[in-house]
Protein backbone atom coordinates (compact mmCIF):
# COMPACT_ATOMS: atom_id res chain seq x y z
CA UNK A 1 0.00 0.00 0.00
CA UNK A 2 1.18 3.15 -0.71
CA UNK A 3 2.52 5.97 1.44
CA UNK A 4 3.32 9.33 1.49
CA UNK A 5 5.00 11.53 4.26
CA UNK A 6 3.94 14.59 6.10
CA UNK A 7 5.83 17.44 7.62
CA UNK A 8 4.12 19.56 10.39
CA UNK A 9 4.60 22.76 11.83
CA UNK A 10 6.89 21.35 14.30
CA UNK A 11 9.01 19.51 11.90
CA UNK A 12 7.67 16.34 13.03
CA UNK A 13 7.50 13.52 9.99
CA UNK A 14 4.20 11.41 9.52
CA UNK A 15 4.10 8.43 7.18
CA UNK A 16 0.73 7.89 6.09
CA UNK A 17 -1.49 5.36 3.89
CA UNK A 18 -2.10 7.87 0.74
CA UNK A 19 -5.49 6.88 0.72
CA UNK A 20 -5.61 8.42 4.25
CA UNK A 21 -4.08 11.48 3.70
CA UNK A 22 -6.20 12.37 0.42
CA UNK A 23 -9.21 12.73 3.11
CA UNK A 24 -7.58 15.99 3.15
CA UNK A 25 -8.67 18.06 -0.21
CA UNK A 26 -5.71 20.45 0.21
CA UNK A 27 -3.23 17.09 0.08
CA UNK A 28 -5.07 15.33 -2.48
CA UNK A 29 -4.95 18.61 -4.66
CA UNK A 30 -0.88 18.48 -4.44
CA UNK A 31 -0.90 14.95 -5.14
CA UNK A 32 -2.93 15.51 -7.81
CA UNK A 33 -3.08 18.32 -9.48
CA UNK A 34 0.38 20.45 -8.77
CA UNK A 35 2.03 16.95 -9.52
CA UNK A 36 4.17 16.56 -5.93
CA UNK A 37 5.77 12.97 -6.46
CA UNK A 38 5.51 11.13 -2.97
CA UNK A 39 7.48 8.43 -4.25
CA UNK A 40 10.95 10.74 -4.12
CA UNK A 41 10.30 10.15 -0.25
CA UNK A 42 9.70 13.82 0.55
CA UNK A 43 7.53 14.75 2.98
CA UNK A 44 4.79 17.32 2.07
CA UNK A 45 4.70 20.49 4.37
CA UNK A 46 1.98 21.09 6.22
CA UNK A 47 3.64 24.03 7.67
CA UNK A 48 -0.09 25.51 9.20
CA UNK A 49 -0.81 22.14 11.09
CA UNK A 50 1.61 20.93 14.85
CA UNK A 51 2.40 17.74 15.14
CA UNK A 52 -0.29 16.70 18.30
CA UNK A 53 -3.17 18.05 16.26
CA UNK A 54 -1.99 16.16 12.75
CA UNK A 55 -2.20 12.96 15.23
CA UNK A 56 -5.44 13.40 16.05
CA UNK A 57 -6.53 14.59 12.73
CA UNK A 58 -5.33 11.47 11.22
CA UNK A 59 -7.17 9.18 13.75
CA UNK A 60 -10.48 10.61 12.61
CA UNK A 61 -9.32 10.32 9.09
CA UNK A 62 -7.88 6.51 9.38
CA UNK A 63 -11.48 5.79 11.13
CA UNK A 64 -13.61 7.52 8.42
CA UNK A 65 -11.68 6.55 5.40
CA UNK A 66 -14.31 4.30 3.40
CA UNK A 67 -17.22 6.83 4.48
CA UNK A 68 -19.36 7.14 1.41
CA UNK A 69 -19.58 10.97 0.07
CA UNK A 70 -21.91 12.65 2.19
CA UNK A 71 -25.45 13.37 0.01
CA UNK A 72 -25.42 17.14 -1.36
CA UNK A 73 -27.45 18.98 1.21
CA UNK A 74 -30.29 21.05 0.24
CA UNK A 75 -28.88 24.39 1.24
CA UNK A 76 -32.07 25.73 2.43
CA UNK A 77 -32.86 22.75 5.01
CA UNK A 78 -32.18 23.84 8.11
CA UNK A 79 -29.09 21.89 9.52
CA UNK A 80 -29.00 19.56 12.11
CA UNK A 81 -26.55 19.39 14.92
CA UNK A 82 -27.81 16.14 16.78
CA UNK A 83 -26.53 13.81 14.04
CA UNK A 84 -23.15 13.44 15.08
CA UNK A 85 -22.28 9.89 14.99
CA UNK A 86 -20.87 8.56 19.26
CA UNK A 87 -17.45 8.09 17.62
CA UNK A 88 -17.51 11.77 16.35
CA UNK A 89 -18.95 12.57 19.91
CA UNK A 90 -16.04 10.60 21.60
CA UNK A 91 -13.65 11.96 19.59
CA UNK A 92 -14.08 15.80 20.17
CA UNK A 93 -14.61 15.18 23.73
CA UNK A 94 -11.48 17.46 24.06
CA UNK A 95 -10.57 20.70 25.87
CA UNK A 96 -11.67 23.59 23.62
CA UNK A 97 -8.41 24.87 22.49
CA UNK A 98 -7.98 21.19 20.74
CA UNK A 99 -11.22 21.41 19.45
CA UNK A 100 -10.62 24.96 17.76
CA UNK A 101 -7.44 23.77 16.85
CA UNK A 102 -8.94 21.06 15.07
CA UNK A 103 -11.42 22.65 13.45
CA UNK A 104 -8.50 25.42 12.06
CA UNK A 105 -6.38 22.57 11.26
CA UNK A 106 -9.46 20.44 8.91
CA UNK A 107 -10.49 24.18 7.29
CA UNK A 108 -6.71 24.31 6.27
CA UNK A 109 -6.74 20.43 5.21
CA UNK A 110 -10.02 21.14 3.65
CA UNK A 111 -11.69 17.80 5.53
CA UNK A 112 -15.38 19.01 4.71
CA UNK A 113 -16.66 16.02 6.99
CA UNK A 114 -14.70 16.85 10.20
CA UNK A 115 -15.20 20.71 9.76
CA UNK A 116 -18.73 19.61 9.67
CA UNK A 117 -18.53 17.85 12.72
CA UNK A 118 -16.22 20.05 14.39
CA UNK A 119 -19.07 23.19 13.80
CA UNK A 120 -22.20 20.72 15.04
CA UNK A 121 -20.49 20.79 17.93
CA UNK A 122 -19.54 24.09 18.18
CA UNK A 123 -22.67 25.00 17.27
CA UNK A 124 -24.07 22.56 20.20
CA UNK A 125 -21.65 24.92 22.65
CA UNK A 126 -23.25 28.44 21.24
CA UNK A 127 -26.80 27.83 21.92
CA UNK A 128 -28.26 29.16 24.44
CA UNK A 129 -25.34 31.20 25.19
CA UNK A 130 -25.67 34.78 26.23
CA UNK A 131 -23.33 37.08 24.19
CA UNK A 132 -21.13 37.38 27.09
CA UNK A 133 -20.92 33.92 27.25
CA UNK A 134 -19.69 33.70 23.89
CA UNK A 135 -17.08 35.98 23.68
CA UNK A 136 -15.26 34.47 26.55
CA UNK A 137 -15.57 31.39 25.13
CA UNK A 138 -14.82 32.28 21.68
CA UNK A 139 -12.05 34.52 23.29
CA UNK A 140 -13.55 37.53 21.58
CA UNK A 141 -13.30 41.30 22.36
CA UNK A 142 -16.77 43.14 22.70
CA UNK A 143 -15.56 45.51 19.95
CA UNK A 144 -18.82 48.09 20.13
CA UNK A 145 -19.30 51.51 21.35
CA UNK A 146 -21.13 51.53 24.37
CA UNK A 147 -24.67 51.39 24.03
CA UNK A 148 -24.47 49.97 20.37
CA UNK A 149 -24.99 46.38 21.72
CA UNK A 150 -28.14 47.17 23.00
CA UNK A 151 -29.63 49.14 20.36
CA UNK A 152 -28.95 45.96 18.02
CA UNK A 153 -30.65 43.80 19.62
CA UNK A 154 -34.10 45.91 20.09
CA UNK A 155 -33.51 46.33 16.84
CA UNK A 156 -33.51 42.44 15.55
CA UNK A 157 -36.08 41.40 18.60
CA UNK A 158 -38.96 41.97 16.02
CA UNK A 159 -37.06 40.14 13.22
CA UNK A 160 -39.12 36.73 12.73
CA UNK A 161 -37.87 34.08 9.64
CA UNK A 162 -40.24 33.23 7.14
CA UNK A 163 -42.39 30.07 8.50
CA UNK A 164 -42.34 27.64 6.32
CA UNK B 1 -5.02 27.71 30.50
CA UNK B 2 -3.99 28.19 27.28
CA UNK B 3 -5.02 30.92 24.74
CA UNK B 4 -7.88 30.35 22.91
CA UNK B 5 -7.33 30.03 18.89
CA UNK B 6 -9.37 32.95 16.87
CA UNK B 7 -11.47 31.68 14.24
CA UNK B 8 -11.43 32.86 11.04
CA UNK B 9 -14.66 34.03 9.78
CA UNK B 10 -15.26 31.07 7.42
CA UNK B 11 -14.81 28.95 9.50
CA UNK B 12 -17.65 30.77 11.39
CA UNK B 13 -19.58 31.16 8.65
CA UNK B 14 -20.04 27.53 8.56
CA UNK B 15 -20.83 27.49 12.33
CA UNK B 16 -23.72 30.08 11.74
CA UNK B 17 -24.87 27.87 9.25
CA UNK B 18 -25.85 25.16 11.77
CA UNK B 19 -27.87 27.52 13.79
CA UNK B 20 -31.55 28.49 13.54
CA UNK B 21 -32.33 32.23 12.31
CA UNK B 22 -33.08 32.87 15.61
CA UNK B 23 -30.02 31.55 17.77
CA UNK B 24 -27.99 33.52 14.67
CA UNK B 25 -29.35 37.24 15.51
CA UNK B 26 -28.77 36.75 18.99
CA UNK B 27 -25.01 36.67 17.73
CA UNK B 28 -25.32 39.22 15.96
CA UNK B 29 -24.31 41.26 19.49
CA UNK B 30 -21.09 39.59 19.97
CA UNK B 31 -18.76 41.29 18.04
CA UNK B 32 -18.61 43.54 14.79
CA UNK B 33 -16.75 41.20 13.20
CA UNK B 34 -19.78 38.32 14.24
CA UNK B 35 -22.33 41.01 13.45
CA UNK B 36 -21.36 41.35 10.32
CA UNK B 37 -21.17 37.29 9.35
CA UNK B 38 -24.61 37.21 11.03
CA UNK B 39 -25.93 39.85 8.60
CA UNK B 40 -24.19 38.42 5.36
CA UNK B 41 -24.77 37.72 2.19
CA UNK B 42 -26.86 34.41 3.07
CA UNK B 43 -29.71 36.61 5.36
CA UNK B 44 -30.21 38.44 2.04
CA UNK B 45 -31.39 35.55 0.59
CA UNK B 46 -33.53 34.61 3.11
CA UNK B 47 -37.01 35.53 3.49
CA UNK B 48 -37.85 37.41 6.66
CA UNK B 49 -40.93 38.70 8.37
CA UNK B 50 -40.77 41.84 9.82
CA UNK B 51 -43.89 42.14 12.27
CA UNK B 52 -44.38 44.92 14.33
CA UNK B 53 -47.04 44.74 16.70
CA UNK B 54 -47.56 46.58 20.04
CA UNK B 55 -45.43 43.70 22.10
CA UNK B 56 -42.56 43.29 19.69
CA UNK B 57 -42.40 46.75 18.14
CA UNK B 58 -39.46 48.74 16.98
CA UNK B 59 -38.52 51.30 19.50
CA UNK B 60 -38.84 54.89 18.91
CA UNK B 61 -35.78 57.06 18.63
CA UNK B 62 -34.26 54.70 16.54
CA UNK B 63 -32.21 56.53 13.80
CA UNK B 64 -31.28 53.54 11.67
CA UNK B 65 -33.35 50.43 10.58
CA UNK B 66 -31.74 47.00 11.22
CA UNK B 67 -30.10 45.53 9.11
CA UNK B 68 -32.29 42.59 8.70
CA UNK B 69 -35.48 45.37 8.29
CA UNK B 70 -33.20 46.84 5.54
CA UNK B 71 -33.17 43.02 3.56
CA UNK B 72 -37.03 41.72 4.63
CA UNK B 73 -38.68 40.82 1.30
CA UNK B 74 -41.88 40.21 3.13
CA UNK B 75 -43.33 42.74 5.54
CA UNK B 76 -46.35 41.78 7.71
CA UNK B 77 -47.15 44.96 9.33
CA UNK B 78 -49.70 44.30 12.24
CA UNK B 79 -50.87 47.06 13.60
CA UNK B 80 -53.18 46.05 16.41
CA UNK B 81 -52.73 48.37 19.30
CA UNK B 82 -50.24 50.11 17.79
CA UNK B 83 -49.97 53.90 19.36
CA UNK B 84 -49.26 56.43 16.68
CA UNK B 85 -45.64 56.89 17.06
CA UNK B 86 -45.10 53.43 16.65
CA UNK B 87 -47.43 53.39 13.55
CA UNK B 88 -45.39 56.39 12.14
CA UNK B 89 -41.74 54.29 13.05
CA UNK B 90 -43.19 51.92 11.54
CA UNK B 91 -44.22 53.30 8.15
CA UNK B 92 -40.75 54.51 7.90
CA UNK B 93 -38.79 51.29 8.77
CA UNK B 94 -40.99 49.85 5.98
CA UNK B 95 -40.23 52.25 3.36
CA UNK B 96 -36.92 51.65 3.82
CA UNK B 97 -36.81 47.74 2.88
CA UNK B 98 -36.82 46.20 -0.36
CA UNK B 99 -40.35 44.45 0.42
CA UNK B 100 -42.03 42.03 -1.96
CA UNK B 101 -44.47 41.01 0.10
CA UNK B 102 -46.74 43.32 2.14
CA UNK B 103 -48.92 42.33 4.41
CA UNK B 104 -51.16 44.33 6.85
CA UNK B 105 -53.68 43.62 9.51
CA UNK B 106 -55.38 45.31 11.87
CA UNK B 107 -58.56 46.85 13.84
CA UNK B 108 -60.64 49.51 12.43
CA UNK B 109 -59.16 52.14 14.33
CA UNK B 110 -55.19 51.34 13.39
CA UNK B 111 -56.36 50.30 10.12
CA UNK B 112 -56.69 53.72 9.52
CA UNK B 113 -53.40 55.60 8.76
CA UNK B 114 -53.08 53.17 6.03
CA UNK B 115 -56.43 52.66 4.78
CA UNK B 116 -58.07 56.02 5.36
CA UNK B 117 -54.80 58.19 5.71
CA UNK B 118 -53.18 56.35 3.38
CA UNK B 119 -55.61 54.84 0.81
CA UNK B 120 -58.43 57.17 0.19
CA UNK B 121 -56.30 60.61 0.91
CA UNK B 122 -53.28 58.51 -0.19
CA UNK B 123 -50.49 60.94 -1.26
CA UNK B 124 -49.24 61.53 2.24
CA UNK B 125 -48.33 58.94 4.02
CA UNK B 126 -47.82 55.21 3.05
CA UNK B 127 -49.37 54.01 0.01
CA UNK B 128 -48.27 55.52 -2.76
CA UNK B 129 -44.75 55.42 -1.13
CA UNK B 130 -45.24 52.24 -1.69
CA UNK B 131 -46.55 51.98 -4.91
CA UNK B 132 -43.77 54.32 -6.20
CA UNK B 133 -41.18 52.58 -4.10
CA UNK B 134 -41.60 48.89 -4.78
CA UNK B 135 -41.77 47.96 -8.15
CA UNK B 136 -41.02 44.92 -7.11
CA UNK B 137 -43.45 43.80 -5.13
CA UNK B 138 -45.73 40.78 -5.62
CA UNK B 139 -47.87 40.17 -3.86
CA UNK B 140 -50.10 42.60 -1.77
CA UNK B 141 -52.29 41.86 0.81
CA UNK B 142 -54.83 43.97 3.47
CA UNK B 143 -56.90 42.75 5.82
CA UNK B 144 -59.13 43.66 8.93
CA UNK B 145 -59.10 41.79 12.44
CA UNK B 146 -61.95 39.90 13.25
CA UNK B 147 -65.53 42.29 13.54
CA UNK B 148 -64.88 44.46 10.89
CA UNK B 149 -64.62 45.46 7.82
CA UNK B 150 -62.73 47.91 5.68
CA UNK B 151 -62.95 49.49 2.44
CA UNK B 152 -60.65 49.32 -0.30
CA UNK B 153 -59.84 49.75 -4.23
CA UNK B 154 -61.02 53.19 -4.28
CA UNK B 155 -60.46 54.60 -7.47
CA UNK B 156 -57.09 56.37 -6.63
CA UNK B 157 -56.01 53.28 -4.37
CA UNK B 158 -56.45 51.36 -7.76
CA UNK B 159 -54.79 54.06 -9.82
CA UNK B 160 -51.41 53.54 -6.94
CA UNK B 161 -51.41 49.87 -7.06
CA UNK B 162 -51.55 50.05 -11.14
CA UNK B 163 -48.05 51.50 -10.42
CA UNK B 164 -47.22 47.92 -9.51
CA UNK B 165 -45.87 46.14 -12.89
CA UNK B 166 -44.78 42.85 -11.12
CA UNK B 167 -48.18 42.72 -8.86
CA UNK B 168 -48.76 39.26 -9.24
CA UNK B 169 -51.04 38.45 -5.83
CA UNK B 170 -53.82 40.52 -4.46
CA UNK B 171 -55.27 39.42 -1.27
CA UNK B 172 -57.96 41.36 0.57
CA UNK B 173 -59.64 40.04 3.59
CA UNK B 174 -62.81 41.39 4.88
CA UNK B 175 -63.18 44.34 2.77
CA UNK B 176 -66.23 45.71 1.14
CA UNK B 177 -65.42 45.91 -2.13
CA UNK B 178 -68.98 47.73 -3.07
CA UNK B 179 -68.53 50.27 -6.05
CA UNK B 180 -65.27 48.86 -6.88
CA UNK B 181 -64.39 49.56 -10.31
CA UNK B 182 -62.20 46.32 -11.30
CA UNK B 183 -62.06 47.46 -15.48
CA UNK B 184 -59.51 50.52 -13.96
CA UNK B 185 -57.15 47.92 -12.88
CA UNK B 186 -54.26 47.47 -15.54
CA UNK B 187 -52.14 44.65 -13.62
CA UNK B 188 -51.67 41.32 -14.63
CA UNK B 189 -53.02 39.56 -11.71
CA UNK B 190 -52.64 35.81 -11.38
CA UNK B 191 -54.25 35.24 -8.30
CA UNK B 192 -57.06 37.51 -6.61
CA UNK B 193 -58.24 35.85 -3.38
CA UNK B 194 -61.12 37.89 -1.16
CA UNK B 195 -61.33 36.20 1.73
CA UNK B 196 -64.86 37.11 3.73
CA UNK B 197 -65.54 40.17 1.52
CA UNK B 198 -68.59 40.21 0.14
CA UNK B 199 -69.21 41.16 -3.40
CA UNK B 200 -72.10 40.66 -6.03
CA UNK B 201 -72.41 38.56 -9.19
CA UNK B 202 -71.90 41.61 -11.48
CA UNK B 203 -68.75 42.77 -9.71
CA UNK B 204 -67.36 39.47 -9.79
CA UNK B 205 -67.99 39.28 -13.66
CA UNK B 206 -66.53 42.44 -13.83
CA UNK B 207 -63.30 41.13 -12.28
CA UNK B 208 -63.36 38.50 -14.89
CA UNK B 209 -63.46 40.53 -17.71
CA UNK B 210 -60.37 42.65 -16.32
CA UNK B 211 -58.46 39.74 -15.52
CA UNK B 212 -58.87 36.86 -18.16
CA UNK B 213 -55.67 35.36 -17.58
CA UNK B 214 -56.42 35.11 -13.96
CA UNK B 215 -55.40 31.68 -12.46
CA UNK B 216 -57.15 31.54 -8.84
CA UNK B 217 -60.33 33.18 -7.56
CA UNK B 218 -60.48 32.36 -3.82
CA UNK B 219 -64.18 33.74 -2.54
CA UNK B 220 -63.87 32.02 0.52
CA UNK B 221 -66.34 32.46 3.82
CA UNK B 222 -67.81 35.20 1.49
CA UNK B 223 -71.07 36.64 0.94
CA UNK B 224 -71.95 36.63 -2.80
CA UNK B 225 -74.40 38.93 -2.86
CA UNK B 226 -77.29 38.84 -5.49
CA UNK B 227 -77.32 39.46 -8.45
CA UNK B 228 -75.58 35.72 -8.01
CA UNK B 229 -76.34 34.17 -11.31
CA UNK B 230 -72.68 34.29 -12.06
CA UNK B 231 -71.96 32.18 -9.44
CA UNK B 232 -72.12 28.42 -9.76
CA UNK B 233 -73.03 27.75 -5.72
CA UNK B 234 -75.78 29.86 -6.45
CA UNK B 235 -79.69 28.77 -6.85
CA UNK B 236 -80.22 30.92 -9.65
CA UNK B 237 -76.80 30.58 -11.25
CA UNK B 238 -76.86 30.87 -14.87
CA UNK B 239 -74.56 28.88 -17.23
CA UNK B 240 -74.36 31.60 -19.79
CA UNK B 241 -73.28 34.06 -16.79
CA UNK B 242 -70.64 31.22 -14.93
CA UNK B 243 -67.47 32.60 -13.77
CA UNK B 244 -65.62 29.43 -14.35
CA UNK B 245 -66.82 29.62 -17.85
CA UNK B 246 -65.53 32.91 -18.17
CA UNK B 247 -61.98 32.27 -16.52
CA UNK B 248 -61.63 28.77 -18.19
CA UNK B 249 -58.02 28.54 -16.65
CA UNK B 250 -58.77 29.74 -13.67
CA UNK B 251 -59.50 28.00 -10.12
CA UNK B 252 -62.11 29.33 -9.00
CA UNK B 253 -63.03 29.01 -5.09
CA UNK B 254 -66.09 29.13 -2.86
CA UNK B 255 -65.28 27.75 0.36
CA UNK B 256 -67.67 28.17 2.76
CA UNK B 257 -69.78 30.64 0.96
CA UNK B 258 -72.54 31.95 1.65
CA UNK B 259 -75.27 33.18 -1.30
CA UNK B 260 -77.32 36.04 -0.39
CA UNK B 261 -80.97 34.64 -0.64
CA UNK B 262 -83.25 34.84 -2.99
CA UNK B 263 -86.07 34.94 -0.49
CA UNK B 264 -87.79 38.14 0.68
CA UNK B 265 -87.10 38.19 4.71
CA UNK B 266 -89.73 40.61 5.45
CA UNK B 267 -92.56 38.63 3.54
CA UNK B 268 -91.04 34.97 3.60
CA UNK B 269 -91.91 34.87 -0.35
CA UNK B 270 -89.05 34.13 -3.09
CA UNK B 271 -88.28 37.14 -5.02
CA UNK B 272 -88.32 36.10 -8.57
CA UNK B 273 -84.19 36.50 -10.17
CA UNK B 274 -85.65 38.45 -13.10
CA UNK B 275 -87.15 41.14 -10.74
CA UNK B 276 -90.56 40.50 -10.25
CA UNK B 277 -92.00 42.30 -7.32
CA UNK B 278 -93.99 40.08 -4.89
CA UNK B 279 -97.41 41.06 -4.17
Amino acid sequence: MSTIKLETSDGVKFTVKTQVAKCSGTIRTMLEDIGINPQDGEAIPLSNVHSTILQKILVWAEHHVDDPEPPREDADAAKRTDDICSWDEDFLKVDQRTLFDVMLAANYLDMKQLIAVCCKTVANMIKGKTADQIRRTFNIENDFPPGEEDKIRLRNQFCEERSR
Amino acid sequence: MSEIPVLPPEVISMILDFLTFRERLALATVSKQWHDLVFGPKLCQQQLVFRVSSTKGPSLGESQPSLPVQRCRRVQVDCRGLDEEKVALGKRLLLESPVQHLAVIGSDLEMKWVLEECLSLMSRLMFEPICNKYQKLERLSFGMSGGQFGKFLTESCIAHINKLPALKILQLVRMFLDNVNWSLCRNQLQKIRLVSSPIDGRAAQQLAATFPELRELFLDYGYLRQPAEAFEIAENFSEEQSLRRRLPRCRVSYYDCHVESLYDTCSGRRRDAGGVPSS
